[in-house]
């Protein structure tokens, strides 16, 4: 089986590009597997198939759908040509049709872009981004409260820097929509207005550098700090008792292990909840070990 | 939503509403309206999907009955309102047509003295009675001519052609 990832964090406005993103792997022989279904959702699945060449994909925008409304809505568009593939972030919908088999899915341009906007209205990212900015803040200001001394404080200031660049990220991510939102009341050809969503890609690769970047960083700082402590040095001589230390470590390395894995086994088997519920623990062990050992390190 | 009343009835709805007459589905309505115009007009998933839903947000069309797991849906009697109302619109505007099409005179020509509003029409007894009754019904508010029904004809309400 030749499998393919690709990243596939694509918001409301984006869905374009996640279309041209789906049909240029199928010309290539990628036929779409799915979108992550764990706690890591960003990535998509390609595989190497023969029908591949013949699949054309479209992406429509229905935000926030519950199960039944979801049902009825898959089984309107089953109707007219387009099977369901994937639904991702229960935002995007992906449906896959033969080629020549069915109408693109918007014939008139009028009801596509009056779709676009109120799935941008419910998309709900300016809550999103603006409860995290607040989170954010709200722990550079406790670590500004509590921020410990010595080796603690370089520490903490490259943590709020960490914490600066996300919430730098929100706030463009945030003034990005606004300036598109507002080009949409005036424009009324959809076209003209998608290709002057410009900045969407950079935003999209930030995000992916920046959340990659953390996943493997965090937890690396942790795990090394578990081992210094291990070995004796403590590194503000308060000296934590070992055992305990070697489990928060055993927790940390094991959540990695256990939270990329059960992502890969939702790939292939994305109906199966034991998998769903083992993303969850890893997820959980993950942020349990990490805040574990930065709110000891820092807090005291 | 922001634009709560349709103003404009686009080609697709016109078609859709068409198709309505009688009862339907979406799968029905789909390839009627691919049949019955020969190709030239298609309405695709998405496009159907949110006009039946707005349609039947504005009580134009209405759920009958279902049948494995599809809905059927029929035209109420607003809609068939609206639908008879477009339709003699079209016609109008297709025989008008024709009467511009086979003009054959002289453009007509402004008034030569600097007098007055620059309409071309002498204005008589008649006329100027029609006049007074059309400018009584202008000052009606505009929400009012509006509200008639919850969904006009483009624009083209009255009082906006006869030249005041």
């Amino acid at each position: 089986m030749n499998r393919i990832f690709k990243s596939f964090n694509f918001s409301v406005v984006d869905y374009k590009d996640a279309e041209n993103l789906l049909n240029s792997m199928a010309l290539k022989g990628y036929e779409f597997k799915g979108t992550g279904k764990g706690q890591i959702k960003g990535f998509a699945m390609f595989e190497k198939n023969n029908r591949a060449k013949n699949i054309n994909y479209a992406i429509d925008i229905q935000c926030n759908l519950l199960e039944n409304q979801k049902e009825k809505y898959y089984d309107f568009y089953k109707d007219l040509g387009w099977k369901n593939k994937d639904c991702f972030n229960n935002k995007l919908h992906i449906f896959e049709a033969e080629q020549g088999s069915a109408f693109p899915i918007y014939t008139d341009d009028l009801t596509e872009l009056e779709n676009l906007k109120e799935g941008m209205r419910s998309e709900g990212l300016y809550l999103k981004h603006g409860l995290l900015i607040i989170f954010f803040l709200f722990l550079i200001w406790l670590m500004f409260r509590w921020g410990g001394i010595g080796i603690n404080r370089q520490v903490s200031y490259f943590i709020i820097i960490y914490f600066l660049l996300a919430i730098s990220y929100m706030v463009t991510s945030m003034i990005h929509r606004l300036f598109f939102s507002l080009r949409c009341r005036k424009c009324i050809d959809l076209m003209d207005l998608l290709s002057k969503n410009v900045l969407s890609k950079e935003l999209r690769f930030w995000e992916n550098v920046f959340n990659i970047g953390s996943f493997v960083f965090f937890p690396s700082v942790a795990i090394a700090g578990y081992c210094y402590e291990i070995w004796g040095i403590g590194l503000n001589g308060y000296g934590f008792s070992n055992s305990w230390n070697i489990i928060w470590l055993l927790i940390c390395v094991v959540s990695v292990f256990v939270l990329l894995s059960s992502t890969y086994l939702l790939f292939s088997y994305p109906e199966k909840s034991k998998y769903k519920t083992l993303s969850f623990v890893g997820y959980f062990m993950y942020y349990l070990s990490i805040y574990e050992f930065f709110i000891k390190y820092l807090l005291t | 939503m922001a634009r709560e009343q349709l103003k404009t009835l686009t080609e697709p709805m016109y078609y859709v509403l068409l198709s309505l007459i009688k009862e339907n589905h979406g799968y029905g309505i789909m390839q009627m309206i691919n049949e019955f115009t020969e190709g030239r007009v298609t309405v695709g998933a998405g496009t159907l999907y949110a006009l039946l839903g707005r349609f039947e947000k504005e009580k134009i069309i209405q759920q009958v009955a279902e049948e494995n797991r599809r809905k059927i849906y029929k035209l109420t009697g607003k809609g068939k309102d609206i639908l008879q109302e477009e339709f003699e619109r079209l016609n109008k505007m297709v025989s008008d047509g024709e009467k511009f099409m086979g003009f054959d005179g002289q453009m007509p020509s402004p008034p030569d003295n600097d007098s007055g509003s620059g309409i071309s029409m002498p204005v008589n007894e008649e006329i100027s009675e029609s006049q007074q009754e059309v400018s009584k019904e202008n000052t009606k508010t505009p929400k009012e001519i509006k509200n008639k029904k919850g969904f006009s004809i483009g624009g083209l309400g009255k009082g906006v052609l006869i030249p005041t």
